[in-house]
């Protein structure tokens, strides 16, 4: 395979893994503490809605980062409040919440900014200098932006 | 009023309100948005044909769901399920030709086939391997997706060979439309008899009965007699089979030929259209057609009132809650009197 | 005044022998004054009282329902009494959450260890401990308080070691260091030889005495007359919820203790004589190994005959459950063969519960509520629980309601069963009343073999006395019956041949009038 090729795979594929890397790492809080978050795609989507919606109003990719996590916080304690105040079953709530964050995401999206594809401030690669420069391994582990 | 009866009433507004909330932000009237969805969905045969027609996958899956969350197994693959039994069906179909009056039949036996083995295959799993079958149907979903998005692509696309969809199934195979102005098709006989079928089955039977102490006690059905483990794969074959029934009835009934995400949503909804029921079957036409309702509204929400769609899955996450929630109150109150 | 083993190995300090001995003049530790509890249907506890001098080692002696639990569970602040006053150093002290026992300085050591097998000993001292704010655990404090506190009790504490490795004995251990680290001023210990072996319990006893030593007062709760002897002070005896007898351990005989557990009534017996006929069930060479490879069953043989009852007692923990899981087909042996002959051919070796209940095998079980019943369903579904095998309520795989209901509501008649009707959920009755329904629903079809596994525990005596009469009755019907049981009396009442379980190892059967209270009370509680 072509060094071209194997480098773009590779540091597409990383860039990807981001996501569910940092989503499996909170599942995995809250297994440890015996909980099962069935609802994380729900939040998940509902994080990555106010991520662009937040980093459009605010200008920064950072403010987008910000909302985002508080949102996810936000609707993670609803669902607690569910299952452990009022005890309803881990697992229906969670589903209900992937349902939820379907409909707020779409929704919200598509009435906040019209449901189009639109350029966002986003996270610049980082130029760490002579290691991106590095064949195959530069850009693939270097060249990925800060939030890896 | 009795404070359950108080807090029950709160809830069921909040239910109504959380969604007119969105509406509003989406700057819209909610009164006139729930006329136009009430509306359109009761008031209009159109309307109403259309809930009928989602219902029709919505019941026969929401059954699929009820039998195994009956025996204390959650079955999330439903939407797997359901594909794999119309993959299989239409596939099939060609070999069906000829058949006449047997065809049709045959049909829907490959479907629930289909549906049958996916169920085995997680029965399988979680009695061999102790396997936690949330995930194991979660991600075998997956797994029959990207089966449709190849069959489509490959061994089952139409001649033409352009479009990514299989080619149209035999006549003998559609089944026909009940009324010439709208698309409700003769599925829905076969959706009221399963519903009724299983009703009587799961609650008259030794199996339904049984599957019914699992889902209470694994302990107490050891001591009974009763051997969970078989009784687990046979309530996912049921399960799956269901499903698979779903998927054939929905492609020879509306589709008549395998499409992309032709499927999208049902799993999900099946779900909570089978807990609302409370796991009955005889209820579950019933929620079938509410959360038919809401599909359907939310397309004419769309359409009249330029609500976008994805309004349907608010009003269906924050019912779900709110039937939690009620039933949370009702077990509070049942536990302090 | 000072227990004789202890003395000799001179570890009892001259003041503590003179506490225990001036104990009516100086204030207790700790007094219970007329402490009662009562649950629905039986009075576990009748205006308790005792006392607890600083340094000394008071036993709880009774067998199981005599109410230690309890008390134990009222001291730790589990559950509140519902009359009667607890004193701490004279001051009353309210005991309602376990936060204010240990605040009173009560400390507690639990039967059934709460450690967390995966996690290092000293991650679980850190979980006991009481934060008083502070966001980080200072693992180095308590290590240190750990370690100080284990060389002055003379013992072993590797902090590091996860608890899953550890022996029982070291577990227990880490159980006492995490019960101390709250500095309390009493610990109460709960039957914390039931899962040592012998040589472990010398050490117990050692350690228990350099605590006593230290001053604290200790309270040791056993069923086992030789861990009350080697160890006490002083010993309390307590019977169907009241004292019975209390006393200095030195001044006392090994049988006037057994004497004051047991009771020395004669309980009316009804029971005709009768001729036992063929054997129902033999049990040949028995073996169950427990999880870390000990026998909980360790060879037992046995058989049961028609128009008989054979009781089998033991204390809890020796395997008699175990094996009446295994004879009911809920479990299978290690080794060993079990032979039915029942209805129709002889069913040889272990069998599944499906195939036992087709030829009549009755089950009583110990557990009521996590085995035999369902308390969501309606009597009538109880009752057709257990008549899906063999299938006479299910003919052809299809349910048959409406004979489950008529066949319950006659037993709610003829059983005298207070509910409304069929159709109610069972957990609206009584645990009596569950109880009565459940032994309507076994004995219905006359089954040749009745396996009762403490079938009137926690029951009020009316329905105690109804309960042995139908176990009489289906012995005079022809049944053969197992009769788990740790009540004496009940034994003398119903059974012909009477076994005891202990240490995985039967003694007997022998006739009942062949033996004494006393020989078997010998048996139950003391080593082989």
């Amino acid at each position: 395979m072509e060094l071209a090729l194997l480098t773009g795979l590779l540091a597409a594929g990383l860039r990807l893994s981001m996501s569910i890397g940092i989503a499996a790492l909170g599942e995995a809080v809250a297994q440890r503490s015996g909980t099962i978050n069935v609802g994380i795609e729900g939040i998940m989507l509902v994080g990555a809605f106010l991520a662009a919606y937040g980093a459009l109003t605010t200008g920064s990719p950072w403010g987008g980062l910000a909302l985002a996590v508080l949102g996810g916080m936000v609707l993670a304690g609803i669902q607690a409040w569910f299952t452990i105040v009022l005890r309803t079953d881990q697992i229906v709530t969670g589903i209900a919440f992937v349902i939820l964050g379907l409909g707020l995401s779409g929704f919200l999206f598509r009435i906040s900014m019209g449901g189009a594809p639109s350029s966002l401030p986003a996270f610049r690669p980082l130029d760490l200098g002579p290691l991106t420069a590095l064949p195959l391994v530069g850009p693939v582990l270097f060249g990925q932006n800060i939030l890896l | 009023m009795s404070g359950l009866a108080l807090r029950q009433g709160a809830i069921l507004a909040l239910a109504l309100l959380v969604p007119s909330l969105f509406v509003m932000l989406a700057g819209k009237d909610p009164v006139a948005t729930w006329g136009v969805l009430l509306g359109y969905t009761l008031g209009s045969w159109d309307g109403f044909s259309d809930v009928l027609v989602r219902a029709i996958p919505l019941t026969l899956l929401g059954l699929g769901v009820a039998v195994a969350f009956r025996g204390g197994i959650f079955n999330i693959g439903g939407e797997g399920q359901l594909i794999a039994g119309a993959v299989l069906a239409v596939a099939a179909s060609p070999l069906l030709q000829g058949l006449g009056w047997f065809a049709l039949p045959l049909y829907l036996l490959a479907g629930m086939l289909g549906g049958a083995a996916a169920g085995g295959v997680v029965g399988w799993l979680r009695t061999r391997y102790s396997a936690n079958e949330i995930i194991v149907t979660i991600l075998m979903n997956y797994v029959f997706l990207q089966l449709l998005t190849w069959v489509i692509r490959g061994p089952l696309q139409e001649p033409m060979g352009f479009l990514p969809r299989s080619f149209v199934i035999g006549d003998g195979l559609k089944l026909g439309l009940l009324d010439a102005g709208s698309r409700l098709h003769a599925g829905l006989f076969v959706a009221v008899a399963a519903a009724v079928v299983l009703q009587v089955f799961l609650t008259r039977s030794a199996f339904g009965f049984g599957l019914d102490v699992i889902g209470r006690s694994a302990e107490v059905a050891r001591y009974a007699g009763i051997r969970p483990a078989r009784l687990v794969v046979l309530g996912l074959l049921l399960s799956g089979a269901l499903g698979g029934l779903a998927g054939a009835v929905e492609i020879a009934g509306v589709f008549h030929r395998l499409e992309d995400n032709f499927a999208a949503g049902l799993g999900l909804s099946a779900i909570a259209v089978a807990l609302m029921a409370g796991l009955r079957p005889a209820l579950i036409p019933f929620t079938a057609i509410l959360f038919g309702i809401f599909h359907v509204g939310s397309g004419a929400l769309q359409r009249q009132l330029s609500l976008p769609f994805p309004l349907v899955w608010i009003v269906q996450g924050v019912v779900i809650l709110a039937f939690l929630a009620a039933r949370a109150v009702q077990a509070q109150h049942g536990r302090r009197s | 005044m000072i227990c004789r083993p202890c003395a000799s190995r001179g570890l009892r300090s001259p003041d503590a022998a003179a506490n225990a001995r001036a104990g009516q003049l100086s204030t207790p530790l700790l007094a219970v004054d007329g402490v009662s509890r009562r649950f629905p249907g039986v009075l576990a506890n009748d205006e308790v009282s005792l006392t607890l001098q600083r340094g000394e080692v008071l036993g709880l002696l009774g067998e199981n329902g005599a109410g230690k639990s309890t008390l134990m569970n009222i001291l730790a602040g589990i559950v509140s009494p519902d009359a009667g006053e607890i004193r701490v150093d004279g001051r009353v002290v309210d005991l309602h959450t376990p936060r204010h026992a240990a605040a009173a300085g009560i400390g507690m050591v639990h039967q059934h260890f709460t450690l967390i097998g995966a996690m290092s000993v000293c991650d679980n001292l850190a979980l006991g401990e009481r934060r008083d704010g502070g966001f980080l655990v200072d693992r180095g404090a308590i290590a240190r308080r750990a370690a100080a506190l284990a060389r002055e009790l003379r013992i072993e504490l590797d902090l590091d070691a996860q608890v899953d490795a550890l022996s029982v004995g070291q577990q227990q251990q880490v159980e006492i260091v995490k019960a101390l680290s709250g500095d309390p001023a009493i610990l109460i210990l709960d039957e914390p030889t039931a899962v040592l072996a012998p040589e472990e319990r010398a050490g117990l006893f050692d350690l228990l005495a350099r605590l006593a030593a230290k001053g604290t007062g200790v309270v040791l709760i056993s069923h086992r007359l030789e861990d009350i002897m080697a160890c006490c002070d002083r010993v309390v005896v307590l019977r169907h919820g009241r004292v019975v007898g209390s006393g200095a351990v030195a001044g006392l005989a090994r049988d006037d203790l057994i004497r004051m557990v047991i009771g020395d009534e004669i309980a009316p017996v009804e029971r005709a004589p009768a001729v036992p006929g063929e054997a129902v069930l033999s049990v040949q060479d028995l073996v169950l190994h427990r999880a870390n490879g000990t026998p909980a069953i360790d060879g037992a043989s046995f058989t049961v005959h028609r128009h008989e009852i054979v009781a089998l007692c033991g204390v809890e923990g020796n395997g008699q459950s175990e094996l009446v899981q295994i004879v009911a087909g809920m479990q299978a042996p290690d080794g060993g063969t079990i032979d039915y002959r029942l209805r129709g051919s002889p069913l040889i070796g272990p069998q599944s519960v499906a195939t036992l209940r087709q030829h009549g095998v009755a089950h009583i079980a110990e557990d009521r509520l996590r085995h035999a019943v369902l308390g969501d369903l309606s009597l009538a579904d109880n009752w057709l629980l257990t008549a899906l095998f063999p299938r006479a309520l299910a003919p052809h795989g299809w349910l048959d309601r409406a004979e489950a209901a008529r066949q319950c509501t006659a037993a709610l008649r003829q059983f005298d069963i207070k509910a409304r009707d069929a159709m109610v959920p069972l957990a609206h009755l009584s645990g009596g009343n569950q109880q009565k329904l459940v032994l309507a629903r076994e004995l219905h079809d006359e089954p040749p073999l009745v396996i009762a596994a403490h079938p009137t525990r926690g029951l009020d005596a009316r329905t105690i006395a109804f309960v042995q009469g139908q176990l009489l009755q289906a012995r005079a019907r022809g049944a053969g019956v197992l009769l788990l049981t740790a009540d004496l009396d009940e034994v003398w009442a119903l059974a012909d041949r009477v076994m005891v379980m202990s240490a995985g190892r039967l003694h007997g059967p022998v006739p009942v009038g062949s033996t004494s209270r006393h020989q078997v009370g010998h048996w139950m509680t003391g080593p082989r």
